[in-house]
């Protein structure tokens, strides 16, 4: 909504400057996002009067005149039709800005010239070129014009919030500052027809579906003469954003910024059989609006028809067949309320949204219907030389009612926070024109019908603590008892989460949970759920997966030269269930990508590309710091995107805890990326369910350990996670550590075999251990690895 | 034989103090002290000394041990540490080049704003509290006292999905889900991401993050959200900051308000190097969240009785938050996974 200052002061007579109204507006709830200072953006043009004035010897259009600003007389060739002996002008002097530049002595066809008469269009006024811009004859001489003519205005951009129509106009926000500083509204003065007479004659009004049109109201105007409008409607509706078109055609716009009520103007003449029906169009009948669209319709559409046709889609757009032109002579003018929502179901499904609807979907006040009726009535016959049939058509066939609101003092005061005598509370609430009587201890509060957001107690609380000032309310914290502490342990599990994956080295990102269908089915995951209205093709499908995006960000920072990536995403993905209808799963998965080098390059570390084990090493370092295992590492039966030799599921007891691998390279190429990626998901829910952060602690033995290293040739396929828990069970008590520390295949390693070294340590917490013990033991570790993974001891 | 046990002591003790390094010393100790030291050899010659000599000459002997003992020790403590004062100072590294790289990962950006907006929260008995990010019409609206077909809808552009469900355009619908489950009091706080149909520019997403904040008991106050919001903004930008409350709309709130705190880049004088403060646009104010009383009206479709309890919710978005907080300009850079941008972090 967009009004300015000086307008916003005809109603009301403020001593506010336009920074404090804004600021004023503002806490009321109607957030002023701009201020913009409009008009008299020049300086040095004073007050002048023409002494007389004489045609220029060398030049038919120019005439020289003798201007007096109070102290001296100078001449100045003037260009302007309008020049006229006697009339006060704005005078440009020497050195004066104006909107187009400075004013400087010069020389026209040989005659001198001391300044400039200035028109409206060059101060900047308005676009008025036609000539010289008079003030009254008796202003004073040789003051700037702003002194003499209220020119400079500020324009006000405001949000105005979807529950206040009313403030959708200017008077709305002047009945506001109103009850804000105590000062009175004054409306706009009208004289109003008496309902019916003459203007029966000339029309009669049907409503056939009064449920979508409670109130219709008409007047005639004849004989007016389209013409521009004059400045001051024009420069408003300007500073409003609206274009001025004619004077009819800007009427009914300026009428609904000022009163908030949405007008048309139909051309009387087009109008068939002297006749108004407003009914629901048929299915498939169709109007063409004034902004020439043919627009199909539904039965729940309403239509204004005259007694043969539509002429109009009610309260969104005119018909083009009966619209106000350049002859129009006599005009009917159209005011009604029309019900909100079928308005709004109408102007969505048509696309089509126009300042009138705006306003009828979010209700206006049907009280003053008539009131927009008469206002833009007279401002015809005032500004278009029109004279209006007697009398006026109002079909209303349901009055309103006041609502009234049975108001509990303390339950304001209670939820407000602030203690306020009942008579406070009913002081605040006349001021915003609402009705309040006593009825015992409570107060009956009546809504002024421009109030159709207002009709409980809380509405009437929000009014008396808006009007009393937020800013006020003293700031309390709430001793109530505490809420039953049920954390959401998710949440602090996904909290260190991160924080462990941050202490790998790794990054955290989050990435938009759409993607196209392709990207979900280049990595073998689930279809996901479609978006009805998506953004673009490429945004229109949830993810039931993470790896896309993660391969997606490895693409993007590769492609910027970033190559070596480790990143990890904790997010939601989206599983639809078997009911397409039903709300889909939506568990939590830890996505893992690391490619690129393994280290920084540093001149003190190696320069290795990141493999298989780097990945599984972060799976197992997570594993660990939570707790969780002993866990399995299987070959998945189906790889999907991973290199099916280099993939692995891990599982615990049989349950999956996620799958991870190298990334097969017709996957990359979906994804217009290549190299070596390993990446994977984790379960965060089940790992969740399964973490034990506080680790089984165990004792520490007093007695010494000893250590014992041994390599065995195994074939190559032989499990080592296998390995390793075969030779702890030897003799849980005393092999107290495992450790692989090489592997080895090649020269001297037959084919098929693989030499796995493995480094022991050997302690048990009750008693100290000797050699020969040291010896005993390895003897049962090679037999036993000898026996299940045919071992042989390599010298 | 008194001379000679004199003479080898001084001049043992002289030697001991040339000695250089630890093998010299040992070889003048064992030429003194050893089996074939010349101390031992004089103690030998003991035989040939008169017997009321003896033991006067053994005394001396002895002392002659001691001394040379006691000697021995000193400069071995000597070239101990002259040999580390030669270590120390040869030892010598290039202490301009890099240490070595510790690998470091760092959490988004978004995620530690979260995180510490919420520990404020915490901080005051707010618990976390969750819900899903697809949900029906009726919790991200109806219940919310969203009207079918009412013009509050348009201020929140909604993604709907094929199977007539719909992206929480907001995380209030948690609110509705935590008050169906659970009888009051509430005193929660929801973080989630939430979604709408907004073009993607830079200062708009279609993803983004939003924290809840929800309290319901007996007797709360307009003024107890005040508190509660001017403790979290104090503890989050700082104890000097101020707040303003202003009235707003939104259908679930009633009064409904937002929250302006005064803007942190130009201290709320609207000014900053003498020229219009370009992050409030010379108004003072930043506008923070919106919050308001909670509307009987989702109490009556949650279940709760609205004579019986009140409450209040607050919603923020951390994206504009985080924006602020890191001087970001452009939103995107959330969510590209740009990693030169997130390793700073």
């Amino acid at each position: 909504m967009r009004v300015t200052y000086r307008w916003l002061k005809e109603y009301v007579d403020f001593s506010e400057s336009p920074q404090e109204l804004a600021a004023k507006i503002t806490m009321l709830g109607h957030e002023v996002e701009g201020v913009e200072k409009i008009g008299g953006e020049f300086t040095g043009v004073v007050t002048a009067r023409i002494e007389s004035v004489q045609p220029h010897p060398e030049a038919d259009k120019l005439t020289i005149c003798q201007v007096f600003d109070g102290e001296q007389t100078l001449q100045v060739i003037c260009g302007a039709p309008n020049t006229q002996a006697g009339k006060v002008g704005a005078f440009a002097t020497i050195g004066a800005q104006l909107p187009e530049g400075k004013v400087k002595k010069v020389k026209m066809r040989g005659v001198e010239s001391y300044g400039m008469l200035c028109s409206k269009a060059e101060l900047g006024i308005s676009t008025d070129h036609s000539g010289l811009w008079y003030l009254p004859d008796d202003a004073p001489l040789g003051r700037p014009v702003q002194e003499v003519v209220e020119l400079d205005d500020w324009a006000y951009e405001i949000a105005i919030t979807p529950n206040r129509p009313d403030c959708l106009s200017a008077i709305g926000l002047a009945r506001e500052i109103a009850a804000r500083t105590g000062k009175p509204l004054t409306l706009p003065e009208v004289a109003f027809e008496p309902v019916g007479g003459e203007i029966d004659q000339y029309m009669q009004v049907i409503i056939e579906d009064p449920v979508k049109c409670p109130r219709y109201t008409g007047i005639l105007v004849k004989g007016i003469t389209i013409a521009p409008s004059p400045d001051w409607m024009a420069n408003r509706l300007e500073a409003a954003g609206v274009r001025a078109i004619n004077n009819i055609v800007d009427i009914t716009n300026y009428v609904l910024l000022e009163c908030n009520q949405p007008l048309h103007a139909f051309d009387y003449h087009f109008l068939a059989d002297k006749k108004i029906v407003v009914r629901r169009a048929g299915e498939g009948e169709t109007i063409t609006t004034l902004d020439e669209q043919e627009r199909k319709l539904i039965d729940d559409d309403l239509l204004i028809c005259d007694g043969q046709k539509p002429v109009a889609l009610a309260g969104i757009m005119g018909g083009l067949n009966s619209l106000v032109t350049d002859e129009t002579v006599d005009v009917f003018i159209e005011s009604a309320f029309f019900e909100p929502t079928g308005i709004r179901r109408s102007s969505k499904r048509i696309g089509l949204s126009s300042e009138s609807s705006y306003r009828f979907e979010r209700e206006i006040d049907r009280q003053a219907v008539s009131y927009g009726l008469h206002r833009a009535a007279r401002l015809m016959e005032q500004l278009g030389g029109g004279q209006v049939v007697p009398g006026y058509i109002d079909e209303y066939p349901t009055p309103w009612e006041a609502k009234v609101v049975r108001v509990r003092p303390h339950k304001i005061t209670g939820l407000v926070g602030v203690q306020l005598p009942r008579e406070e509370i009913a002081r605040l609430l006349s001021s915003l024109e609402f009705g309040v009587k006593s009825d015992g201890d409570d107060l009956l509060v009546s809504v002024p019908p421009f109030r159709v957001d207002v009709s409980r107690e809380a509405d009437i609380a929000e009014e008396v603590a808006r009007l009393y000032n937020y800013d006020l309310i003293p700031e309390t914290l709430h001793k109530g008892a505490d809420a039953e502490n049920r954390p959401w342990k998710l949440r602090s599990f996904l909290r260190d989460l991160r924080r462990l994956l941050v202490g790998m080295g790794l990054i955290e990102l989050n990435s938009i949970s759409f993607l196209e269908q392709k990207q979900l089915d280049a990595v073998y995951a689930p279809k996901g759920i479609r978006v009805a209205n998506p953004l673009s093709e490429d945004l229109s499908v949830l993810r039931t997966s993470l790896l896309p995006s993660l391969l997606r960000v490895f693409a993007y920072n590769k492609a910027r030269l970033v190559p070596d990536v480790k990143i990890f995403e904790a997010r939601r993905v989206f599983l639809p269930k078997d009911d397409p209808q039903a709300q889909p799963n939506e568990p939590h998965r830890l996505g893992l990508l690391l490619a690129g080098r393994r280290h920084e390059v540093a001149w003190n570390l190696p320069a290795d590309e990141v493999d298989f084990f780097d990945l599984k090493g972060v799976v197992e370092a997570l594993l660990k710091a939570l707790g969780i295992g002993p866990v399995t590492w299987e070959r998945p039966a189906d790889a999907g995107p991973y290199l099916p030799g280099v993939c692995a599921v891990v599982k615990f007891e049989d349950r999956v805890l996620g799958t991870f691998g190298k990334i097969n390279a017709e996957v990359l190429e979906a994804f217009d990326t290549a190299g070596k990626v390993f990446a994977g998901e984790l379960e965060i829910d089940r790992l969740a369910e399964l973490a034990r952060i506080v680790p089984a602690i165990e004792p520490i033995s007093k007695f010494p350990p000893i250590f014992r290293d041994i390599a065995v040739l195994v074939d190559a396929d032989a499990p080592v996670d296998q390995m390793i828990a075969a030779i702890k069970q030897v003799n849980p008590k005393q092999i107290a550590e495992v450790k692989v520390f090489d592997l080895y295949t090649g020269k001297g390693v037959p084919d098929g075999k693989k030499s796995v070294a493995f480094s022991m340590r050997y302690q048990d917490i009750l008693k100290s251990l000797s050699d020969a013990d040291g010896d005993r033991l390895t003897g049962k570790i090679l037999n036993t690895l000898q026996h299940r993974f045919d071992a042989s001891l390599r010298e | 034989m008194r001379e000679k046990i004199e003479q080898i002591r001084q001049e043992a003790i002289a030697a001991l103090a040339q000695a250089a390094d630890l093998p010299a010393l040992d070889a003048i100790r064992v030429g003194v002290l050893g089996k074939k030291g010349s101390l031992t050899a004089a103690l030998r010659g003991m035989k040939d000394v008169s017997p009321e000599e003896r033991p006067l000459i053994g005394q001396l002997v002895n002392e002659a041990k001691d001394a040379v003992e006691q000697a021995v020790d000193l400069n071995k403590t000597r070239i101990v540490r002259q040999q580390r004062e030669r270590e120390a100072a040869t030892e010598r590294v290039d202490i301009s080049l890099p240490g070595r790289k510790i690998a470091r990962g760092s959490l988004h950006p978004l995620t530690e704003t979260l995180d510490e907006i919420s520990a404020i929260f915490e901080k005051m008995g707010f618990v976390w509290e969750d819900g899903p990010e697809v949900e029906t019409d009726w919790h991200n609206f109806g219940a919310l006292n969203f009207p079918p077909d009412h013009p509050a809808r348009d201020e929140q552009d909604t993604l709907f999905l094929e199977n007539g469900l719909l992206l929480r355009t907001h995380t209030s619908p948690v609110q509705v889900r935590v008050m169906q489950r659970h009888k009051p009091p509430v005193r929660m706080i929801a973080p989630g991401w939430t979604y709408r149909k907004d073009a993607i520019d830079a200062t708009h997403y279609p993803m983004f993050s939003q924290v809840e904040g929800l309290l319901v008991d007996k007797n709360v106050t307009l003024g107890d959200l005040k508190g509660v919001l001017k403790f979290f903004v104090r503890e989050f930008y700082g104890p000097d900051t101020e707040i303003r409350l202003r009235p707003s709309f939104f259908p679930f709130t009633e009064p409904s308000a937002e929250l302006d705190i005064s803007c942190f880049a130009c201290h709320g004088s609207g000014e900053r190097d003498g020229k219009v403060c370009p992050v409030c646009k010379g108004t003072g104010w930043k506008e923070l969240l919106g919050a308001g009383m909670v509307d009987p009206a989702v109490f009556e479709a949650v279940g709760y009785d609205p004579e019986e309890v009140t409450g209040f919710a607050f919603g923020m978005g951390i994206e504009r938050i985080a924006m602020f907080r890191y001087a970001v300009d452009d939103i995107r850079l959330f969510f590209d996974g740009d990693l030169r941008f997130l390793r700073q972090f």
